[in-house]
């Protein structure tokens, strides 16, 4: 198993964001543990995606505040922004569908300013158990939990301190689910904070914190 | 109606806000693309006394008999009034230099050979003068319009100059001829004065002719007289010789003297009749050759009288020659009987009656000698009479002579011209300076003058469609590590790569099946490339920082550009604000660049151009980065866009 960087304990004291048209999230209370696996549960439309984006430091928070590895959000978001890794925010902010898996993992190691490598994709593939992903085919030809896991081993590949990935459950049975959340719970064990989102809470069986919205 | 209903709702699943805006925002179409441009050149002809026009004089001006003719000065003077154009007068260099440069759109060269060739219009072997135009279709397309608008506007001036020049050297010459005709008329004056002395010379013979005729009467009197005395001698000889009485050789001798002097006497009278009639018969003969020589003379009413009276007087003397003639042999005769007499009867005396005829005798001779004396000098009279009328006669002649020729010198003057010469005065009145324009690095085909303009819009229209498809920043790249500059370079290179081939298509068109023939084709190429690149960063920057609203700004700022950016006309035919706008234009430098790399131009132009296309490529991406920067801290409509096209 390759190693992993420790990750950052996440902590958020009344985090909002408004916007004219009404609040998007908040406010709100957060502590996840470094390491830890946190699940973002809620409904469409709740939030989700901004809230996962403001913890990833890639959206300003109308109030509250937000720490990182001990960086406050109110020292600028760039120092948020470095410690995390996007996996998937949908929609939008994910892989382009109509890339293959080839190219896509190249364009991983590319924009990941040196800190992936295909060897270390190749290590988070297995890891997250997806060896029998054909590298011809395109992203969005794949079954929505090799999606998924993909996305999050290129986002893994690159050692960050935490883990952004969103909707979870988009597309899924309950039984892709169980071992989509399972995979996820693997991960933060091996090293970073993992936060992900979904409609439903994952289980007993998994160790996380539970942020409702 | 339930399609009306319908068909609202179609519109109203828009949202208000921003979704409203930009679906109501595309009533704005039609204005954006119909108005804006015919708002730039609604009136391109009107703008014309903007547009820079060199005017170089190098007419050198002539004098015509006297009279100055600047056919170049006088244009100049009326351009400087009329200002169609904004007419800068300057030398040729200038000229010449500033045409390349763009400085001036057309050049009007007066030649040096001007006022010469204009002033040849009066004589027999005009030669049109010549205007030179000159343009460059590197600073424009449509210029030659514009040439063909300056050329009918400085057709009028040219024509009115050229029209001054012709009539001063043409009024020049007609003041000559009136000089010389006032000659004329003065040596007809002359001749009038002769004429005057030749009637009063002719009167001067009529008058002489008078004494004349009363002289020749008197000596036909004397002439009868003695005529009578002879006769009477005769007789009494005759009486003397029938009877037998003794006549005495005095007597006879005295008769005999007395009649060889009377044979004398008429000897000299009839040599005297002779020269009288030969004399008026001179007279005669004069008048008559006068006559056939002047016709003219036959009019007047005096001298027909005179001729009438010299031919009396002729005819007159002639008889009178006879008559002294006749006595002349009769007392020859006489004389002749009476020496034989004399001679038979040597002492035969006659009576005293005898006496009385002698004495009779001897006075007719007198009186014939008086008579004969009054002859001569009438006749002398008449002779000098007759000499003044032949000198008052030259005295015309002369004068006349001196009317012909003043009359056939000033007949030189005025050309006489065959049907060729005519036809070519003809031609050079009506058409007196002929244009000649010189075009330099012409587009040809209008095809050819136009192709910058298009190539230039449709790399803007790929602009706009390109990023239709294509996302101006990757939403994926933005939240990964890659830097804000490499988003962005990665955004424009997509749509430049897509650009490359769109060139190529272009050009291969273009050139193959429309026979664009560039000048310089890698450079057009060159060109095109670069022109995609600015143009696609342009619209990329729009598109990033506006989002939907930037594909707004895109298609006003084309035809923005339509209008300001001198495709067709040159930019002072265009409204204030799209000239104010010219050089701030990108597509501006993008048409001068391919002016140049298709139909030739200034390189240094074509250099400059791609430089500010470059310029504002690097500042659309820098700008752009700018934007990715701003753009990783995502917004909550950078997420859920409410519009999305």
């Amino acid at each position: 198993m390759a190693s992993t960087t420790d990750g950052s304990t996440v902590l958020g004291r009344g985090l909002a964001v408004v916007t004219r048209r009404g609040p998007v999230f908040g406010p709100l209370d957060l502590e996840i543990p470094a390491g830890g696996l946190c699940a973002v549960v809620g409904s469409g439309h709740s939030g989700r995606s901004s809230l996962l984006l403001a913890l990833a430091g890639r959206m300003r928070l109308s109030a509250g505040e937000l720490w990182i590895g001990g960086r406050s959000s109110r020292d600028g978001l760039k120092a948020l922004r470095d410690q995390v890794c996007v996996a998937r925010v949908r929609p939008g902010v994910e892989p382009d569908e109509g890339l293959t898996v080839r190219t896509v993992e190249r364009q991983s190691v590319v924009i990941s300013g040196g800190l992936s490598s295909h060897d270390r994709i190749a290590a988070m593939r297995e890891w997250l158990d997806l060896d029998d992903l054909d590298p011809k085919a395109r992203l969005g030809d794949l079954h929505p939990r090799q999606r998924l896991l993909h996305a999050v081993a290129l986002a893994a590949a690159q050692q960050p301190a935490v883990v952004v990935v969103d909707d979870v459950d988009h597309g899924l049975a309950r039984a892709d689910r169980v071992r989509a959340w399972r995979a996820l719970d693997e991960l933060a064990l091996a090293g970073p904070t993992v936060i992900a989102s979904a409609t439903d809470a994952p289980g007993m069986s998994i160790d996380h914190t539970v942020v409702g919205l | 109606m339930s399609g009306v209903l319908l068909a609202l709702m179609e519109l109203r699943r828009f949202r208000p806000g921003l979704p409203r805006l930009v679906v109501g925002a595309l009533a704005a179409i039609p204005v954006v693309y119909g108005a804006i441009y015919l708002w730039a050149y609604w009136d391109p002809f009107s703008e014309l006394d903007n547009v820079p026009v060199a005017v170089v004089n190098q007419d050198r001006p002539v004098t015509v008999r006297g009279q100055e003719i600047a056919g170049g000065r006088e244009l100049t003077d009326q351009l400087k009034q009329t200002r169609d154009f904004d007419y800068r007068f300057t030398d040729a260099r200038d000229a010449r230099t500033g045409l390349h440069d763009g400085h001036y759109f057309i050049t009007i060269t007066v030649p040096a050979d001007f006022s010469r060739r204009l002033a040849s219009g009066a004589g027999t072997a005009p030669q049109q003068a010549e205007v030179r135009f000159a343009l460059d279709g590197a600073n424009g397309f449509l210029i030659s319009q514009f040439v063909s608008t300056a050329r009918t506007q400085i057709a009028k001036q040219i024509n009115s100059a050229a029209a001054t020049a012709y009539t001063q050297s043409a009024v020049g010459d007609l003041g000559q001829l009136r000089g010389q005709l006032s000659q004329a008329l003065g040596a007809l004056g002359d001749v009038r004065s002769s004429t005057r002395d030749a009637a009063a010379a002719s009167r001067e013979l009529v008058a002489t002719l008078v004494p004349l005729g009363s002289a020749t009467g008197s000596l036909a009197q004397s002439g009868t007289e003695l005529a009578r005395s002879v006769d009477g001698l005769s007789r009494l000889l005759a009486q003397l010789q029938s009877t037998v009485a003794p006549a005495s050789d005095e007597l006879l001798g005295a008769i005999a003297d007395a009649s060889s002097d009377a044979t004398a006497a008429a000897t000299v009278t009839r040599r005297a009749a002779d020269r009288v009639a030969w004399r008026t018969a001179r007279i005669r003969r004069l008048l008559q050759s006068l006559e056939r020589s002047y016709p003219v003379l036959a009019r007047s009413r005096t001298f027909l009288e005179l001729l009438a009276a010299a031919t009396r007087a002729s005819d007159a003397t002639a008889a009178g020659r006879e008559a002294a003639g006749r006595t002349e042999r009769t007392s020859a005769q006489l004389t002749a009987r009476l020496r034989r007499l004399r001679q038979a009867t040597r002492s035969t005396r006659a009576s005293g009656a005898s006496q009385d005829i002698v004495s009779g005798l001897q006075r007719s001779v007198a009186s014939a000698q008086r008579a004969l004396d009054q002859l001569q000098q009438a006749t002398r009279a008449a002779g000098r009479a007759g000499d003044h009328l032949a000198s008052a006669l030259n005295g015309v002649d002369r004068g006349i002579g001196r009317i012909q020729r003043q009359v056939r010198s000033s007949l030189r003057q005025v050309p006489s011209l065959n049907a060729k010469q005519r036809s070519q005065v003809a031609d050079f009145l009506g058409a007196p300076v002929r244009p000649v324009t010189t075009e330099y690095h012409p587009a040809g085909a209008y095809g050819r003058g136009f192709a910058p303009f298009f190539f230039s819009i449709g790399l803007w229209v790929f602009g706009l469609f390109c990023f239709f498809a294509l996302r101006p920043l990757s939403p994926w790249l933005l939240a990964s590590r890659a830097t804000s500059a490499t988003v962005a370079v990665t955004g424009w290179l997509a749509a430049w790569l897509l650009a490359t081939g769109g060139v190529a298509l272009l050009l291969l068109v273009t050139e193959i099946g429309l026979g664009l023939d560039a000048d310089h084709l890698l450079a057009t190429i060159a060109v095109l490339l670069v022109t995609a690149g600015t143009f696609t960063a342009l619209i990329q920057l729009f598109r990033a920082a506006l989002g939907v609203a930037g594909d707004a700004v895109g298609l006003l700022l084309l035809m923005i550009q339509l209008g300001g950016s001198a495709g067709i006309y040159p930019p002072q035919a265009s409204t204030g604000l799209f000239r104010a706008l010219h050089d701030v234009l990108p597509m501006t430098y993008s048409i001068d660049a391919l002016r140049v790399t298709i139909s030739g131009g200034l390189t240094s132009h074509a250099l400059r151009d791609v430089a500010a296309l470059l310029g504002f490529l690097v500042g659309a991406v820098a700008f752009t980065a700018l934007v990715a920067h701003r753009q990783r801290t995502w917004t909550m409509e950078q997420l859920h866009p409410s519009i999305e096209l």
